[in-house]
């Protein structure tokens, strides 16, 4: 979205999703995990050394260039070294700093080591995944962690328009739990609303019946279809070759399919698993019938509503050469989002940064690298 | 005041995205009114319900509009319309699961209101590709997304993510674009549009990782049931006295202090068990899984974790909503609020979901009937917002700058966040 964004690291605290088994060679290289680029394409890096009392005085004096600042330390640790919100507020007191953690920078369990997993099943996105009266299975996704990217940025942003209208900074606390029970609302009125405790749904949604993922032709190809109406109902049977089934006494209207949801998917599996998955995809689309063949990793790169968007970008990584990396969540009308970068190599900006940020000269920045706190 | 205050935002459409999009902006600050038709809102009949169906009393409803005004429009009257979102700051625009021309049009036309407008627009797949007409729903933008392949058992059907993911981080999208497009109307003095497909914000930041990770590296997570594959072991579900527990230790000390917890079990010092990337595979993740569901059976799912905060290690229960709502944590951070019914019931709902100190979301909302504003809005408080200005259009003043361009963020964070 076009703010300058500097990332700060250091040699000696390796960001973890720098590491991983090597793509090239054999030696382990910080360089090489798709991952990190992924995250981290069209920033800076900086290597600074938290733990060194020269290397905090920089970050202080960034401070006062930044607009924003984001961290997600262990609640606790950053106030020990003085760069808690309250100390960096009295260096620039507009700031605005996001705060990330696993269940929020207060309360009596702030201080817990967090991951997603273990936050999905905190938060109640695991007791959601599974197939209806079975075991439950957990999302098994890192989307405790993603949704906590999209929350924060959305709290950020905010948090940036309020200083614009008014010149007042804050302090944004994000808990990651918080931010996964915030898009559970549904399930929290199920509960409030008739006292019953929401299981898992598998593929289900009220309102659309047949719903649900439905073999197709080839290995583990699938394709998922959600019918609303009546009309829908008739035209899928129809294109399956068996209209007959529309007006079967079993599934002749939504309550009757509803009742008989278990034979019915049976019944369409059957019917579906005879046809290619693009053919049958499109057919049903042109009746007007939601439906989407399911990708795979390999899938979505080729799709060519995702190619003729530009959803994945190629760029050029300095490393690992030729790589893939996501585009914008969404898009705005009045930017052409050309600018891609490809993610910093360690430490790629320190002299850039502190020479033009910080006025240092060549010598002074060499003299930080050779003790350390530029490192 | 909060961030979005005095900003006037008009809604239209019943999807799920729009909805959230709508709540977030009303939730710090926006004034939304939302325009319902002669056909009742389609989230006004999918409860959950406290008893009987009743469309004024729909919980989902009530999550996504409480704070909202509701507008009775019927929407072939395009010159009321029209006016309405002249006097806007912001129009959100859901489009229904078919993308149909007339909708298209009238996204067209009222886009165009006026020259600060900013118009968001979400839809399953967006506004332009080959897919843009086509039909959806909250399923089919998931497989679209990529995110679905991964989710379930090998040799059933994949699943779906629950309630309505796609559709809540499109309302995020659309949210956070309409934040950054004031931000920018302010020195740029110009509107914008702000297109939001559903399956496209599932497939970058939720799915775009296993992307890049094929891609590169070859690596293709498939669906491993209750487990998470191609990480070390454990990242897995499993049983215990009470119900489940999500079983994590991502590094090597943790998985040393989680054996520790256990007692240091004799097997585990078998050279078998020494690879912690071999054993997240079968049949040696199956032999995992049964020695720890052997052990758990004796652990309530509080005793669990009451061990693992002990021993430091990072998992934990996987709670249910009646546990969550007495969680002590959540609690103490005055987490949940609630939203009211016209007839005084309060049901408890989350909060934000994220905190600002300064500007707080609002809190225990009221539930707007349909169309309980419609007296109240009269032309003579529909004040045009630039009357007179030409409606221009904004792709005319595309620039390769972003919208926060000029803005410096110094980045500490760690790993994904």
């Amino acid at each position: 979205m076009g703010a300058e964004v500097i990332k700060v690291e250091s040699k000696k605290r390796i960001d973890y999703m720098r590491l991983g088994r090597p793509l090239i060679g054999t030696d382990p290289d910080v360089e090489q995990n798709p991952w990190f680029h992924a995250v981290n394409r069209n920033k800076k890096s900086i290597a600074v050394n938290l733990k060194s009392t020269a290397g905090l005085e920089i970050l202080k004096k960034l401070v006062g260039k930044c607009d924003a600042v984001i961290e997600n330390f262990k609640p606790g640790f950053l106030a020990k070294i003085g760069m808690d919100y309250n100390s960096l507020s009295t260096i620039n007191p507009s700031l605005v700093m996001l705060s990330m953690s696993g269940v929020g920078q207060t309360g009596p369990l702030s201080d817990i080591p967090a991951y997603a997993p273990f936050l999905s099943g905190l938060s109640g996105l695991d007791s959601l995944v599974g197939y209806p009266g079975e075991d439950i299975l957990g999302i098994q996704q890192p989307y405790a962690d993603t949704n906590a990217g999209v929350t924060g940025a959305f709290g950020l942003i905010t948090a940036l328009l309020h200083r614009k209208r008014s010149g007042e900074g804050q302090h944004v606390d994000l808990a990651e739990t918080e931010a996964a029970v915030s898009v559970l609302g549904e399930a929290f009125l199920h509960y409030s609303m008739t006292n019953t405790v929401m299981e898992p749904q598998g593929n289900f949604r009220y309102g659309y019946v047949p719903c649900g993922h439905y073999p197709t032709k080839g290995k583990d190809a699938w394709i998922a279809i959600a019918v609303e109406s009546e009309q829908q109902w008739a035209s899928l049977c129809r294109v399956l070759g068996k209209p007959d089934l529309a007006v079967s006494s079993s599934f002749q209207n939504k309550e009757m399919r509803n009742q008989n949801r278990g034979i019915l998917d049976q019944a369409l599996s059957e019917l579906t698993s005879l046809r290619e998955t693009d053919k049958l995809f499109h057919a049903l689309q042109a009746e007007g019938i939601s439906a989407m063949p399911l990708l795979g990793p390999d899938d979505v790169m080729r799709d060519p509503h995702f190619v003729q968007r530009g959803t994945f970008i190629d760029i050029d990584h300095p490393v690992l050469g030729k790589e893939v990396i996501f585009g914008p969540m969404w898009r705005q009308t009045t930017s052409s989002m050309e600018n891609w970068a490809h993610a910093p190599l360690l430490g790629q900006h320190t002299f850039d940064v502190m020479t033009d940020l910080l006025a240092m000269t060549k010598t002074e920045v060499d003299e930080l690298i050779l003790s350390e706190a530029l490192i | 005041m909060l961030p979005f205050s005095e900003y006037k935002v008009v809604e239209i459409g019943s999807r799920i995205g729009s909805g959230f999009c709508g709540k977030l902006l009303c939730g710090f600050g926006a004034e939304v009114i939302l325009v319902e038709d002669t056909v009742d809102n389609y989230l006004r009949h999918l409860g959950p319900f406290p008893d009987v169906v009743d469309p004024e009393k729909s919980g989902l409803f009530g999550y996504l509009h409480a704070g909202k005004k509701s507008l009775h429009v019927n929407r072939r009257n395009v010159h009321e319309l029209d006016e309405l979102v002249c006097s806007a700051d912001i129009l959100i625009f859901g489009t229904a699961s078919v993308y149909s021309q007339k909708e298209t049009e009238l996204f067209d036309r009222l886009s165009k209101s006026h020259n600060l407008l900013i118009s968001i627009h979400i839809s399953p797949y967006g506004m332009t590709g080959p897919y843009s007409k086509y039909a959806g729903t909250e399923l089919t933008s998931n497989a679209l997304s990529g995110i679905t392949q991964r989710m379930g058992k090998p040799g059933r059907p994949p699943l779906t993510m629950p309630l309505a993911q796609a559709g809540f981080q499109a309302g995020y999208a659309g949210a956070s674009g309409a934040a950054c497009a004031l931000i920018q109307r302010d020195t740029a003095n110009h509107g914008d549009i702000v297109e939001v497909s559903e399956a496209e914000a599932m497939a970058t930041v939720h799915a775009g990782y296993a992307v890049t990770r094929f891609q590169r590296a070859g690596i293709l997570d498939k669906r491993a049931g209750h487990r998470l594959s191609n990480l070390p072991y454990p990242q897995t579900v499993l049983p215990c006295s009470d119900g489940y527990v999500e079983l994590n230790t991502p590094e090597g000390s943790q998985w040393k202090r989680l054996l520790q917890m256990m007692g240091s079990p004799e097997w585990s010092k078998e050279e078998r068990y020494r690879s912690r990337m071999k054993n997240s595979r079968s049949p040696m993740a199956e032999e995992l899984d049964n020695k720890f569901k052997e052990w758990l059976k004796d652990y309530t799912k509080e005793d669990f974790y009451k061990l693992c905060r002990e021993f430091e290690v990072p998992s934990g229960p996987v709670r249910t909503v009646d546990e969550i709502v007495k969680d002590d944590q959540l609690l103490s951070r005055d987490f949940f609020t609630s939203i009211r019914f016209h007839d005084g019931e309060r049901y408890l709902v989350p909060g934000s979901g994220c905190s600002l100190s300064k500007t707080p979301a609002k809190r225990d909302l009221l539930v707007p009937r349909k169309g309980s504003v419609s007296e109240q809005i009269n032309s003579a408080e529909r004040n045009l917002l630039k009357s007179g200005s030409l409606a221009k259009e904004v792709a005319s003043v595309r620039s390769s700058a972003g919208p926060l361009q000029g803005l410096r963020v110094l980045d500490m964070g760690w790993v994904w966040a």
